[in-house]
């Protein structure tokens, strides 16, 4: 068994234990080990990018595949975790409850990640799925003595548990009509048997609900404000960005193993009905919030609907669309929870009063919360702009063949117009309002710094030269 | 040249991001440091524009550069209009540094701000690809929101609110018309992707034509998007309070060149696309349009009261003029949407820099609470009577030449609904001497009120600035040639792109040949020719 195969997954896991064992020897330095653990994410991404990987190598019976969709978004996820690890280190609740867990756990998490762009098989994935979902469990709600973090993680843990319910519940199905899990062979066993597809196509739609639970897609969105507001802030922020792009880079994995119900191929009604009230519902939930990171939970949902428009439309346009819109959208939703972590540090919330004056008191901040916001709402020329262009260049080609496609886009332009109103408020509160008296200038721990300016860098380059991320967009689909 | 155009373009963007590093000592240091950026930029603009060869049609100076592989090309360039619109964002960005004397917090990111707004809208003018002038049009939208919530008009203590609601005002319509506009844009680019590049529209659209259903899904949307900045009825609602709600400098640019930006928009993308066959119908359209702004629009404004809301709706219902224009599909009156395009955005720059002046010293609004200004500060009176009289369109500045074109232009179209329209934009002229007359006698004559008492003369930059714009539209307006000459250039290719039109036209324009390149004519955009009915009207009318 070829195991330098794994060895990302491998490293990362090694780094999780070594950071929980050196907290338990020296309980007085967790600061310098957490510290250490950002590191070495970034130590084993940077080595990742001069290791030579085997190409499309093959493990465990073809259950995991390495190729250079995983390895890319490898990655980029543990670049996530990296800057995570960065933000867990300045957050001050965290660094009171002290310990390395929460680090060796976000650590955990992120191998749950790896693995699954990896999974080529439904028990694999399911597996895979679990760690990464258990694990967010403990996360959410490890700062025991704020109730809304115990709240966040209850609700985590049942809406989880229940989609891994019906996860479990379609596999059956699946292996019933196809007789395997293995992505490769399903596509063959269903070739022309009508029957077998009627309970291929039940069994993957409950798959896909369980799958669901993981993008914040309609109907399996509910919990994402609730948590989103509750969870620590870096937590949340690692569930706006490793776990959502991990849950894309399964359903995108799927696609590309034509493991989707031929019905579905030919006209993808279903996926765009998802998509569709996705970027509604995320739209429209927004408008009626105060609370930021709740608000950014709404704004989690109204991006899942992008992502949903852009697979639906489908063409290998539309999947390197996806993969931009993935990267940049990591970007801009860190940077947002970075200024929160710091912002929001006494109760870890984070109503808008929070951010009054934010320029006068941190122009910094403020001027990445300007960026982050405007490029979560697509203004050009940042990322997030060419990142919903793409999809709509997609969704538009895919129009000429289906008009219903024109639709879409319609409805995808109405969701951004709305979903600016509400991210242009919060920034009302950070440069219009004025600074309360009482408040004082925001000091910015270096941490903090570090992956404000990673991710205004970001932005910036994903929105004024697009090319060498869609080049390496298109490359990983072949 | 090339190379000075992309220097141009990019100079107040990297002088922006260059600022970001530098601390913040004083306030004065980033005002200068924009003076001096916007100031090299008119000079680098006026050197282009001098340089632009008179006797050559289509874009010179372009250069491309990779920035999608072979879907799209980052292209600039420049042609006769948009190097006039060039001038125009270069001129009041300019101004605008030297007049805003009303941004006295946060001046460093203030004045950053700001010159990411000029260089937005420099490259609006100078990119060849609608894809990029999207981009910057939208880019433009969202710089104003943050310039308007932050800095906006304030003494008042509801001002705040309104200011806020003001600017989320501007940025969602605007927003909601430039998305709008993008899926016009992409669902050209799904039919012919190489219609996106101005330069190659024609060539690319004579090889897969549109289909009139097409195409007039696609001018739709295109014109809806341009019409919200443009501030056309009824997608005007946002504009006279942010235009009112907008510091100084931000009152200037937004009024004078991101709604002459929807102008040009309208004018280099749109018309183009406009299928021979349904052309009446949006001839039609946009008159009609062009008469409620003109007409309802101007009444509303001899409502006003507040000094700068009554310039704010006289700016919003002077787009009509740009629409009447538009809606003409004659080479003259294109050549007057190009002319007003920088006439009207010198004037309501002119009219809101010097307004802000008075403003900014005795805080009072009212026109009422003014009079007796000629008297107190000779200057500033002298200045705003001019100002008024430039935009109520007298001879001798460069709103008259503009006016004369649009509305000769009209009435070539030939049609009488066309000339009842050109009727109304006659008396629309009536009513803007009416408001505008009115203004200036409350405000420079009589005896001097007690506000006015407080007033001191404009420092000498700021003399400098107001008399930089008065200049222009002089120049301009005594000798239209140093624009039309350039702007005359650009409509063959205008016509070139879908000829069906402009041939429908020429059999009712006998004069519209200015867009025929078979035609060109060397005439002084055929002043010399137009049937005399239409100049007796005018001279009749001409308040």
């Amino acid at each position: 068994m070829a195991f330098y195969v794994l060895q990302m997954e491998i490293a990362v896991v090694v780094l999780a234990v070594l950071g929980l064992l050196a907290g338990a020897f020296w309980p007085k330095h967790t600061s310098l080990i957490r510290r250490g653990l950002a590191e070495g994410a970034l130590v084993v991404l940077v080595a990742s990018l001069f290791l030579v990987f085997p190409q499309h190598h093959a493990l465990f019976g073809g259950a995991y595949v390495l190729d250079r969709f995983a390895i890319v978004f490898k990655q980029v996820l543990l670049g996530a975790a990296a800057l995570v690890l960065l933000l867990a280190d300045a957050h001050e609740p965290l660094r009171k409850q002290g310990g390395t867990e929460f680090a060796a756990l976000v650590l955990l998490a992120t191998a749950g990640m790896m693995l699954l762009t990896s999974a080529n098989d439904f028990i694999f994935l399911f597996v895979a799925l679990e760690l990464v979902t258990i694990t967010f469990y403990v996360l959410n709600s490890f700062l025991r003595g704020e109730s809304r973090a115990l709240e966040a993680g209850l609700k985590y843990l049942v809406l989880g548990a229940l989609s891994a319910g019906f996860m479990a519940y379609g596999l059956a199905y699946v292996f019933g009509a196809a007789d395997s899990l293995n992505f490769g062979d399903i596509h063959h066993a269903l070739h022309d048997d009508k029957t077998a597809q009627g309970i291929y196509l039940f069994g993957f739609a409950l798959v896909l609900l369980g799958l669901g639970f993981k993008l914040a897609m309609v109907p399996m969105q509910i919990w994402a404000p609730d948590v989103y507001q509750g969870a620590p802030t870096p937590a949340a922020a690692f569930l706006a960005s490793g776990s959502k792009i991990a849950g894309f880079v399964v359903l995108l994995r799927l696609v590309f193993a034509d493991v989707f119900p031929p019905a579905w191929e030919a006209q993808p009604v279903v996926l765009m009905a998802l998509a569709a009230l996705t970027l509604l519902y995320g739209a429209l939930g927004g408008l009626a919030q105060t609370d930021v990171k709740r608000l950014l939970g709404y704004s989690s949902i109204a991006n899942a609907g992008f992502l949903l428009l852009g697979i639906a439309a489908g063409g290998d346009f539309g999947h390197a669309a996806v993969i931009y819109y993935l990267v940049q959208y990591l970007f801009a939703v860190i940077a947002v929870f970075a200024v929160l972590t710091v912002v929001a540090n006494a109760h870890d919330t984070a109503d808008r009063h929070t951010l009054m004056g934010l320029h006068r008191r941190s122009p910094l901040l403020a001027l990445a919360l300007l960026l982050a916001m405007l490029s979560l709402a697509g203004v050009p020329p940042l990322g997030g702009a060419l990142g919903k262009f793409f999809v709509l260049v997609a969704t538009v080609m895919r129009a000429r063949i289906d008009p219903a496609f024109y639709a879409l886009a319609g409805v995808a332009i109405v969701g951004a117009v709305i979903a600016l109103f509400y991210y242009l408020r919060v920034l009302r509160g950070a440069w219009a309002d004025p600074a309360p008296d009482a408040a004082a200038r925001i000091t910015v721990p270096w941490t903090v710094r570090v992956v404000l300016y990673i991710c205004m860098a970001g932005m910036l380059f994903l929105g004024i030269w697009p090319q060498p991320l869609l080049a390496l967009a298109t490359r990983c689909l072949h | 040249m090339s190379d000075l155009l992309v220097i141009t373009v990019l100079l107040p963007l990297v002088m922006a991001l260059a600022g970001v590093t530098v601390p913040a000592f004083s306030g004065r240091l980033f005002r200068l440091i924009a003076q001096l950026t916007t100031g090299l930029t008119l000079l680098a603009s006026l050197v282009l524009f001098a340089a632009l060869d008179r006797a050559q049609t289509g874009v010179q100076f372009a250069s491309t550069h990779d920035w999608l592989g072979d879907i799209l090309k980052f292209s600039l360039g420049l042609d006769g209009v948009s190097a006039t619109g060039f001038v125009l964002a270069a001129l009041v960005g300019f101004a605008g540094t030297l007049l805003g004397r009303d941004v006295q917090v946060r001046q460093k990111e203030f004045h950053l701000l700001y010159l990411v707004l000029v260089g937005g809208a420099l490259g609006a003018f100078a990119v060849r690809n609608l894809f990029f002038f999207y981009f910057f049009m939208e880019f433009e939208v969202l710089v104003s929101y943050v310039l308007i919530a932050g800095w906006g008009r304030g003494g008042h203590p509801e001002d705040s609110v309104q200011r806020e609601r003001a600017a989320m005002q501007l940025s969602l319509f605007a927003s909601a018309g430039a998305l709008l506009a993008l899926l016009g844009i992409l669902a050209l680019f799904s039919f012919a992707p190489g219609a996106l590049n101005l330069d190659q529209q024609a060539a690319a659209l004579q090889q897969t034509p549109l289909s009139v259903t097409a195409a007039n899904w696609i001018v739709l949307l295109l014109a809806v998007g341009f019409g919200v900045l443009l501030s056309a009825w009824p997608l005007h609602i946002w504009a006279p309070a942010a235009y009112a709600a907008a510091p100084t400098p931000v009152a200037m640019f937004s009024a004078g060149v991101l709604k002459q930006l929807a102008a040009y928009g309208l004018l280099r993308l749109v018309l183009p696309l406009l299928p021979a066959a349904s052309a009446p119908l949006w001839s039609r359209t946009l008159a009609i349009i062009a008469v409620i702004n003109i007409l309802y629009l101007g009444w509303i404004t001899l409502r006003q009261t507040d000094g700068k809301k009554l310039i704010a709706w006289a700016s919003v219902s002077h787009a009509g003029y740009l629409l009447l224009g538009l809606a003409a599909l004659t080479g003259v009156g294109a050549q007057g949407v190009a002319l007003m395009l920088f006439a009207s955005g010198v004037s309501a720059a002119l009219l809101f820099g010097l307004w802000g002046l008075l403003e900014a010293q005795t805080n009072k609004r009212e026109l009422a609470d003014y009079g007796g200004l000629a008297r107190r500060a000779p200057f500033l009176g002298v200045a705003f009577t001019m100002a008024v009289l430039a935009a109520l369109g007298l001879p001798g500045f460069a709103n008259f030449v503009s006016e004369i074109l649009v509305l000769f232009g009209a009435w070539l179209h030939g049609e009488l609904w066309m000339r009842l329209a050109v009727a109304a934009g006659v008396w629309g002229l009536v009513l803007t001497a009416t408001y505008f007359l009115r203004a200036v006698r409350t405000v420079c004559f009589g005896p001097v009120a007690p506000a006015t008492e407080k007033l001191f003369g404009p420092s000498d930059a700021e003399k400098f600035a107001v008399a930089l714009l008065l200049a222009f539209l002089l120049a301009v307006g005594v000798w239209p040639r140093l624009a039309t000459d350039l702007t005359k250039q650009s409509f063959p290719s205008l016509g070139k792109n879908s000829p069906a039109l402009f041939q429908a036209l020429e059999k009712s324009a006998p004069v519209g040949g200015v867009c025929n390149p078979a035609n060109p004519i060397t005439t002084d955009a055929g002043l010399q020719t137009p049937p005399t009915t239409a100049a007796k009207n005018k001279a009749g009318n001409q308040p």
